[in-house]
């Protein structure tokens, strides 16, 4: 088969629809929190952490509801976690998502050898199963991950425009002083946003290690990275953000097939999701209108 | 000296409680005895004269890049990028300093690899820089996707040939441009690869932190990190200096092969230095702009490092990257709370002035 | 009007919040100290004092949005407790502040419910129920909302009256306004007060903080005067007996005895251009600033002026019609699109001094030499010894730390490491002014240079100006503050909506300018008393 007919072929959609679903919901976990103000670059942290949650459990308990329950708790907590040191401990974002990025590659490393005393992965699990024998079409769309993501987009978009929460949500990233004064409860709407983001994040981790069917050492891979300049790229809005992941996850679905079929040196396609996020980053960081602006507030903390 | 004392020790102190919880709680979790793994800790590093001179080798990366992310810190810039920076500048160490002809006498040879590498990270950071300056892209996650590129850069060139064949390493540089041994001065330090980078790199510590404050690049750039838009209200090319701050981040960051192509190996090889990048965050996140307090704070990650690798038999060392976060959270919450004493204390606005129109 | 003599029993029932000896220390400074003061329904109270007497801090204790250390806050006769803003809007307090709490990309409807949604189940936000209720709001204000448009698209007018909407929005019965008309024209003011007023009749307490005696001679019914942090006195205001004697206690008690002689309606000597007259009849050869039929994308246009060494121009306008674009201009931050511009060396304050003109958190020495050290340097190295004694020059000059060590402690010797933080805004803004004036430019621009400044600091500095018009520099003064123009300027233009419309000599009227201002012509075609005649702007 040629690298072309790879390309084009049904199996390729299949495998670059399930790579975004990682990237998608950290994306939306990132939108989330940083819509209401919390610069979030744990999302690398908070998808490595509920990867092996997910995998733990379902390892022990042998159910994978269990599993995504973990893997999705396990990125509220960290989530909170961020929010708490952020929001209530006032340290700024960007050190608490590194040290939180620093402790789940060191932790995931250390757990893994302290469960199952490898110090690369995880036995494998059967991660979720449905479908056998439905086709490629309906397994890829009908992949529960895929809809819960799609579920999680829509929600988010609905909530922010409609509800209460989004609105206030909104206020406390557009100027947390002005959200204060009027009685939005800052740290709270905060906390919440950046715990709900993170168990969004969580979803995509346990999605990352099902797909697998274990856990690797450091498996992410800058996927949370990437996932956060697509909020960038799609201005800190739930569907762009989506979008923007399905075209970084081509780029990576499309990679992998290039360094099997082409005499072109591998490391080349290796970089070109990465390439490709700075000049998007670029690109887009021009923008200084209209409704893909940062949140006025994002960073700041109410006085 | 009295003010130094006064920044860093709560935070220290948090620091160290925080660190030394973390790593009780997560030694017994794993099954050993906390009291005999410390014990074990310090046997290995600043036990014996072997394991200090270790601990200075691990040090040694980690000041270099400490000091490098500290000095982009100081222009408010995040320089996640040290990792990357550091392993284009190996790898220009590696090769420049095989190249150059054998007999090359150390007073050419050094300073030709050295400049070759710090003008490689500085290269490497240009990019982030300069998409920061002309287009405002957010250079944590610029120098985070720069970091994977250069992992692609350097596997290419290792292996489109300029490796030696069949190996990931680059052939031995010349003697001239080798850093010499600590060992060779203090026989104590026998058998460990801690060379006299580590002088150079306390050095380069003390340039950056005396240019902080008596060059007018050095104390522009710092003010822009305190308020960037009074800075560009006066005419300083705020943007300029901005490029100018990442891009001396990534020669400094790239002077940190000192202390390993040229102190350590002696040739360049696929993943040398890794890690050295990120603990330079956490060395300048700690160090917090002062010489002694950036020294100490790499000489603390390189006992970690160091007395990770001791106990490793026992428990695995990835516990240290573990407390290398909770040191800087710790840190980071007690230094929070003190500045928020200190504004306190000082004086809270009473009566806040209007803020300008477009912004109320 | 007065409320002297009434019932007591009655006023226990009008009482909507007290303070009971509230204390409250920013820092060192005990900014209200052990202050009792009652609020009531139907009454427009303004509170006066100088800056940092304690104002902005005492109603910010009642509106829940500061904490007491000493003393409570009681609001409808029970304590605030929790002693948080959402609490005292719950009970009915609500206050608008100075620089407004206002989401910028949020309409102006959102920004009314913002706190107060109304919502079905699923915290659906009820939107259509917003509006009703807020179109009510407006029509009882009598006043138009413009409930769509962005908050960001709006002017200083619109966002006020969006956040007393806001107030009503959530039931308030006790509205406190944090200096509402400091930015406003008098025209927009006047209109301000009718609706108080309303609201007053209509049952609400109005709290006002001002420092403009016009407005507590015409619409006060009572005042409190504090000062440092004292509460001197509260009392009713009584329009049957000699009103001007009344406000004369007033303005004594601001400045206190102490006050050393400063009264705010002293003229400060507005001297004359250096050898030669104010009149027209000047070369343009000693014109610092030359502007021609200057554009500058949509925020100026045509803009014609000129500026002469040793004179003091005047800008007057509401903000956001042409002034920051002006200031942009002058300062070589932008180049016009249109038009001819010659300008000598320019120094400029800037407007928001905490943003744009100080590093709050560097060192005086630092902020007084900020953008300077170029001519401090050599081969890249700093010449420590002379930029510690220009620094300190400078700073000794500008008498930012001459004040702040209160009680004879001046003989100390500055300390130049302190940080810029830590002065009050008037000895900030000392340090602004003594950099930019150092300078030695051909032409100054001051923005707003004495806003958010107390009145000592405020002499000073225009002392500063005056000194370097004198010294033979041109100076452009632009100001929300009218009197402070009149003090200044030998002649006054008037920006509206990005265009030069008039300039008029230094006795123009705030009825004039105010007039000019808001775009109509010169003349008010029937001269009202200028106190509540105008009802809608």
């Amino acid at each position: 088969m040629s690298a072309f007919e790879v390309i084009v072929s049904g199996t390729m959609l299949a495998q670059t629809v399930r790579m975004t679903i990682p990237y998608a919901c950290a994306s939306l976990g990132g939108v989330v929190s940083e819509r209401s103000g919390v610069v979030n670059i744990a999302l690398e942290g908070i998808l490595l952490s509920s990867a092996l949650a997910a995998v733990a459990v379902q390892g022990a308990t042998g159910s994978a509801s269990a599993g995504v329950l973990a893997g999705v708790g396990s990125g509220a907590l960290v989530g909170l976690v961020h929010a708490a040191l952020v929001v209530r401990g006032r340290i700024d974002a960007i050190v608490s998502g590194l040290a939180i990025n620093l402790v789940a590659a060191g932790g995931t490393r250390f757990a893994l050898r302290a469960l199952y005393g490898s110090s690369s992965n995880s036995p494998s699990v059967r991660g979720v199963r449905y479908g056998d024998d439905w086709g490629l079409v309906l397994r890829t769309l009908l992949d529960p991950f895929l809809l819960l993501t799609l579920a999680a987009a829509g929600l988010l978009a609905w909530s922010l425009a409609r509800t209460r929460f989004g609105l206030r949500l909104r206020a406390c990233g557009e100027d947390p002083s002005a959200a204060q004064a009027v009685g939005v409860d800052v740290a709270l709407t905060r906390t919440l946003a950046v715990t709900i983001g993170g168990a969004i994040c969580g979803l995509g981790g346990t999605a990352l290690a099902f797909e697998l069917h274990q856990f690797q050492a450091g498996m992410t891979g800058g996927r949370g990275f990437i996932a956060l300049a697509a909020v960038i790229v799609a201005g800190w809005r739930p569907w762009p953000a989506l979008g923007a992941c399905l075209a970084f996850a081509t780029l990576d679905a499309l990679q992998i097939v290039l360094q099997n079929q082409t005499r072109v040196p591998s490391q080349i396609f290796a970089v070109l999701p990465f390439v490709a996020t700075l000049v998007a980053l670029a690109v887009v960081s021009r923008r200084t209108t209209g409704n893909a602006r940062a949140p006025e507030g994002l960073g700041k903390h109410p006085v | 000296m009295k003010h130094l004392v006064r920044v860093l020790q709560m935070p220290a102190l948090a620091g160290l409680a925080a660190g030394w919880l973390a790593f009780c709680v997560l030694v017994w979790a794993y099954g050993a005895s906390p009291s005999a793994m410390a014990t074990l800790l310090v046997q290995g590093t600043w036990g014996t004269s072997y394991g200090a001179g270790q601990v200075l080798f691990k040090a040694t990366p980690l000041l270099f890049t400490g000091v490098a992310v500290d000095l982009a810190l100081r222009a408010g810039l995040f320089n996640i990028g040290a990792e990357g920076q550091l392993a284009v500048a190996s790898l220009a160490a590696g090769v420049v300093g095989s190249r150059l002809p054998h007999g090359t006498p150390a007073v050419l040879a050094l300073p030709a690899t050295v400049a070759a590498a710090m003008a490689a990270g500085a290269a490497w950071a240009a990019v982030p820089a300069l998409l920061k300056g002309r287009f405002g892209a957010h250079e944590v996650i610029s120098t985070i996707m720069m970091n994977r590129v250069a992992d692609g850069v350097v596997g290419l060139a290792i292996a489109s040939g300029l490796a030696l064949t069949g190996t990931v390493r680059t052939a031995d540089v010349v003697p001239g441009a080798r850093m010499p041994r600590l060992e060779a001065v203090f026989p104590a330090f026998r058998g460990s690869a801690a060379s006299f980078a580590i002088v150079l790199a306390v050095v380069a510590t003390a340039l950056v932190t005396m240019a902080h404050r008596r060059t007018r690049l050095g104390r522009e750039i710092g003010l822009i990190g305190l308020n960037a838009r009074a800075m560009e209200a006066e005419k300083v090319p705020v943007k300029r200096r901005l490029e100018q701050a990442l891009i001396a981040s990534g020669a400094i960051a790239g002077a940190a092969s000192l202390g390993t192509v040229l102190g350590y190996k002696g040739y360049f090889e696929e993943g040398l230095g890794a890690g050295a990048g990120f603990g330079g965050v956490a060395v300048a996140l700690l160090g917090r702009g002062h010489l002694g307090g950036l020294v100490l704070a790499a000489l603390l990650f390189g006992t970690l490092q160091q007395g990770g690798l001791a106990l490793n038999a026992h428990v695995p060392k990835e516990l240290m990257d573990v407390l290398q976060g909770v040191v800087i959270c710790a840190v980071a919450l007690a230094d929070a709370r003190l500045r928020a004493a200190a504004v306190d204390a000082v004086t809270r606005p009473i009566a806040k002035p209007a803020r300008g129109a477009g912004a109320a | 009007m007065a409320v002297a003599g009434a019932l007591k029993g009655e006023e226990s029932e009008r009482e909507l919040a007290r303070t009971r000896a509230v204390t409250r220390r920013c820092g060192a400074i005990v900014a209200v100290r052990g202050v009792s003061c009652a609020f009531r329904s139907g009454e427009i109270h303004a509170v006066c004092g100088e800056n940092g007497a304690g104002k902005s801090t005492l109603l910010k204790l009642v509106a829940g949005m500061l904490t007491p250390d000493a003393g409570e806050v009681l609001v409808g006769g029970r304590t605030l407790e929790p002693h948080t803003p959402r609490e005292a809007i719950r009970r009915g307090v609500a206050m608008v502040l100075q620089h407004f709490a206002l989401v910028p990309v949020f309409t102006a409807l959102e920004n009314i419910v913002l706190g107060a949604e109304p919502a079905g189940r699923l915290g659906v936000l009820d939107l259509a129920a917003a509006r009703a209720r807020a179109e009510t709001i407006a029509s009882d204000l009598g006043v138009k909302l413009p409930l769509d448009a962005r908050v960001e698209t709006l002017g200083i007018g619109d966002r006020q009256r969006i956040e007393i909407a806001r107030a009503l929005f959530r039931d308030a019965r006790l509205v406190i306004l944090d200096e509402p008309t400091a930015v406003l024209t008098k025209a927009e003011a006047s209109a301000l007060y009718v609706t108080l007023r309303r609201l007053a009749n209509g049952g609400k307490g109005i709290v006002v903080v001002t420092h403009k005696m016009d407005e507590v001679r015409v619409h006060a019914d009572v005042v409190s005067v504090m000062r440092r942090g004292e509460l001197v006195f509260t009392r009713s205001l009584d329009r049957s007996a000699d009103i001007d004697a009344q406000v004369d206690d007033v303005t004594a008690a601001i400045i206190g005895s102490a006050a050393r002689g400063l009264h705010s309606s002293r003229p400060i000597e507005s001297r004359s251009a250096v050898g030669g007259s104010t009149e027209m009849e000047s070369s343009v050869a000693d014109a610092v600033l030359l502007m021609k039929d200057v554009h500058l994308g949509r925020g100026l246009a045509d803009a014609s002026l000129t500026v002469r060494a040793g004179e003091i121009v005047g800008v007057a306008g509401i903000e956001g019609n042409g002034q920051k674009e002006l200031v942009a201009l002058l300062a070589g931050d932008v180049a016009p699109s249109r038009g001819t511009l010659v300008v000598g060396r320019t120094a400029v304050i800037r407007e928001d001094r905490q943003v744009e003109g100080l590093v709050l958190d560097a060192s005086l020495r630092d902020n007084v030499m900020l953008g300077e050290l170029d001519r401090f340097t050599r081969w890249g190295v700093l010449d420590m010894t002379s930029l510690e004694r220009e620094a300190r020059a400078r700073i000794e000059h500008s008498g930012a730390l001459r004040s702040v060590t209160d009680e004879g402690a001046s003989a100390v010797a500055p300390d130049l490491d302190r940080t810029a933080r830590t002065l009050s805004g008037g000895n900030q803004q000392k340090i602004v002014v003594a950099r930019t004036l150092a300078r030695d430019a051909k032409l100054v621009v001051a923005a707003q240079p004495t806003r958010g400044v107390d009145l000592a600091a405020s002499v000073d500095i225009h002392a500063e100006l005056t000194g370097a018009a004198r010294r033979g520099a041109g100076v452009l003064v632009i100001s929300a503050d009218l009197d402070e123009l009149r003090k200044l300027a030998s002649r006054i233009i008037v920006l509206a909506r990005g265009r030069i419309v008039a300039e008029l000599p230094k006795t123009a009227t705030d009825d004039e300018l105010g007039r000019l201002m808001l775009g109509l012509s010169g003349k008010s075609e029937a001269e009202t008393d200028g106190s509540g005649g105008a009802t809608q702007t």
